[in-house]
């Protein structure tokens, strides 16, 4: 479908500023930066250069340099500035700060990140449409005494020994990990480190490691795939109450299928590691009950069997 | 002037620099005499004219209507504003721009996707400079706003009603007055006042079916005012009062439970484990996870709870 006018209009107004302050870029990194091809930037540049103030001589019109590897704007005429933000641009990035300001461990960064959310509300106070969407500002883990070694290993690219709380498999144990980057998930800092004692990606959630100190020792030997990227897949068939329905949302990227029968729904996992599955499936409110393969229905039922034991 | 007559957007950007750089209201007449673009008859240059004010205040221009002396009734005159137009927000260093860059590019494909970078050109615009310091930080992204919250984005603005079915415990058809959008705990949910319960809801977006429905009517409905969509979740949230729950985790087991409980020997094959809770819900998911290594003496009440949850797990 072809571009409107105003779609035009409001990409070429805000090229003009943007060439002022950034000169010297090329036709591709404009196109690039304004998401448009780059026969159309060349296009609109052209454009550009016969726009200017009534009289529309060379003294009033835009006066720009282009070249396929050059733009430069000489004279903007009054253009120079930038637009006012609109309200669904003071929207996005307001949510975006919401998003991010939780996941800053630095406190002056953080503060930073909190005086700029600040400067946008002001500007949503004049833009009464921005309220619609709002955060509920994340409840992230609080900071471990070791969020700095793990920062360090990263930025270091250097090993770190940790003591470690495996929810897997219930045990402590220690490990030597190479740190890659870390991530958040549901309220819980998490960091994928390669683990030389598997040969492979692990992922450990920050408030389970009891122990950690860097390790100056470089990694030798090439570093294997992340857990689940190679390893077979298996599809475990169950059937949970409709109450669980929140699993599934949040573990969406291992659900193959689900389909609603009345109160329940059948769904199928496909998972690496069952026991991790049989666990966060016995932690479920509601029945659950595993349909196949028969071996990992029969574990589950040992385990729930062995649970209820306990208070006979 | 050039020969040949501009394009729409080429003559749009030429009113747009006219009215910006006039000190006084513009008439019609000068525009028509002096802006670059309008050609034809009276007639035409007018209906070109009024869809061009329109076009540029959906730009989101303010243009001012007045006349030089008010005390006379003169031909209105249109101009715009500099310091209406132009985006003033004081310094911006390169750790805040960073800062932009990366809430900017939080909404990947997405409905704020396109506000988000056009957002961010206006702020390197601003600052001179599209190079801020890089910043490392976790990563996380909540979920992607949906086709449905573009739906319920503009069904709020307008005011608007919408309908649709809820994937709840049981599947129902909702008609309600749409209220807010919440980001909360990764998932996006809609706060709304339910029409036939009368009592303001929160639907997560994943659980609306596809046949959601906006009214064409705009202004159905007034959002209360002090209305505060974020409080109503952390209201929601909030945990009851702690409680002391007294268990017994395996030796060398339950390493969950035993880091955030006080330890006390009992026998050779179990520890004695007090810890405090706020949710029952979280821990008898903690319970469930440590399975036969965790078993809990009380309080009775929370234990014979646990034994009916661990029972109603078992499918007949």
């Amino acid at each position: 479908m072809s571009e409107s006018a105003i779609d035009r209009t409001s990409r070429a107004l805000d090229l003009i500023p943007f060439i002022t302050a950034n000169p010297g870029l090329s036709i591709d990194e404009l196109a690039r930066t304004f998401d448009c091809p780059p026969t159309q930037m060349f296009k609109d540049l052209e454009m550009l250069f016969m726009c200017g103030l009534p009289g529309y001589t060379h003294l009033e019109l835009i006066d720009m340099e282009l070249g396929q590897d050059y733009v430069a704007i000489n004279n903007p005429q009054n253009l120079d500035r930038p637009r006012k933000l609109s309200a669904s641009e003071v929207a996005a990035l307001s949510l975006g700060l919401d998003i991010l300001i939780p996941l800053i461990r630095d406190t002056e960064l953080r503060a930073c990140a909190t005086r700029l959310r600040s400067r946008f509300s002001e500007l949503l106070v004049e833009e009464k449409s921005a309220d619609i969407a709002t955060v509920v500002p994340e409840i992230v883990s609080t900071v471990t005494s070791f969020d700095r070694a793990i920062a360090q290993a990263i930025r270091e690219s250097c090993g770190l020994e940790i003591s470690y709380r495996s929810a897997r498999t219930d045990q402590l144990r220690h490990r030597l990990v190479y740190p890659v980057r870390s991530y958040v998930e549901r309220g819980y800092f998490y960091t994928v480190a390669f683990c030389t004692e598997v040969g492979e990606e692990r992922h450990f959630r920050h408030d389970r490691i009891e122990l950690a100190t860097i390790n100056t020792t470089p990694l030798v030997g090439k570093r294997g795939p992340t857990k689940g990227e190679e390893q077979d897949q298996l599809s475990i068939r169950t059937i949970l109450s409709k109450r669980n329905r929140f699993f599934i949302e949040v573990h969406s990227s291992i659900v193959q299928s689900v389909e609603a029968h009345g109160s329940e729904l059948q769904v199928t996992f496909a998972v690496g590691d069952e026991e991790w599955l049989i666990r966060e499936l016995l932690a479920l409110p509601g029945s659950v009950e595993i349909l196949d393969p028969v071996a990992v229905r029969h574990e589950y039922s040992r385990r729930l069997d062995a649970i209820l034991e306990l208070y006979r | 002037m050039r020969e040949g007559a501009p394009n729409k957007s080429e003559r749009l950007i030429n009113l747009t620099m006219a009215l910006l750089s006039s000190r006084r209201y513009l008439t019609k007449s000068e525009i028509f005499r002096t802006v670059d673009g309008y050609t034809g008859s009276a007639e035409t240059m007018e209906r070109m004219f009024e869809r061009d004010k329109n076009d540029l205040r959906e730009l989101g221009l303010a243009i001012d209507v007045g006349s030089e002396d008010p005390l006379f009734e003169d031909e209105a005159g249109y101009r715009i504003d500099p310091g209406e137009y132009s985006l003033d927000i004081g310094e911006i260093d390169p750790t805040e721009l960073a800062l932009i860059s990366l809430a900017a590019t939080r909404w990947q494909s997405s409905f704020f996707s396109k506000s988000g970078q056009s957002a961010l050109r206006k702020l390197q615009s601003f600052v001179g400079g599209s190079n801020s310091e890089p910043l490392s930080l976790p990563f996380y992204r909540p979920e992607i706003p949906s086709e449905h919250f573009a739906l319920l984005y503009g069904a709020i603005k307008h005011r608007s009603q919408a309908e649709f079915t809820y994937h709840g415990l049981k599947d129902s058809y909702r008609s309600v007055a749409p209220y807010a959008l919440v980001l909360n705990q990764g998932f996006w949910y809609l706060i709304a006042l339910d029409l036939k319960k009368n009592e303001i809801r929160s639907f997560k977006l994943l659980r609306i079916d596809s046949d959601l429905l906006i009214d064409l009517k705009p202004g159905s409905f007034v959002i209360p005012e002090g209305l505060n969509p974020s409080k109503y979740f952390e209201q929601k949230s909030a945990t009851g009062e702690s409680r002391e729950v007294k268990l017994l985790v395996r030796i060398g087991r339950s390493h969950e439970i035993r880091s955030i409980s006080h330890l006390s020997p009992y026998n050779d094959d179990w520890d004695e484990a007090l810890l405090s809770i706020t949710s029952t819900t979280e821990f008898f998911e903690l319970l469930s996870r440590a399975m036969s290594s965790a078993m809990l003496l009380e309080p009775e009440d929370l234990r014979q709870e646990f034994i009916a949850r661990m029972r109603g797990k078992i499918h007949v």
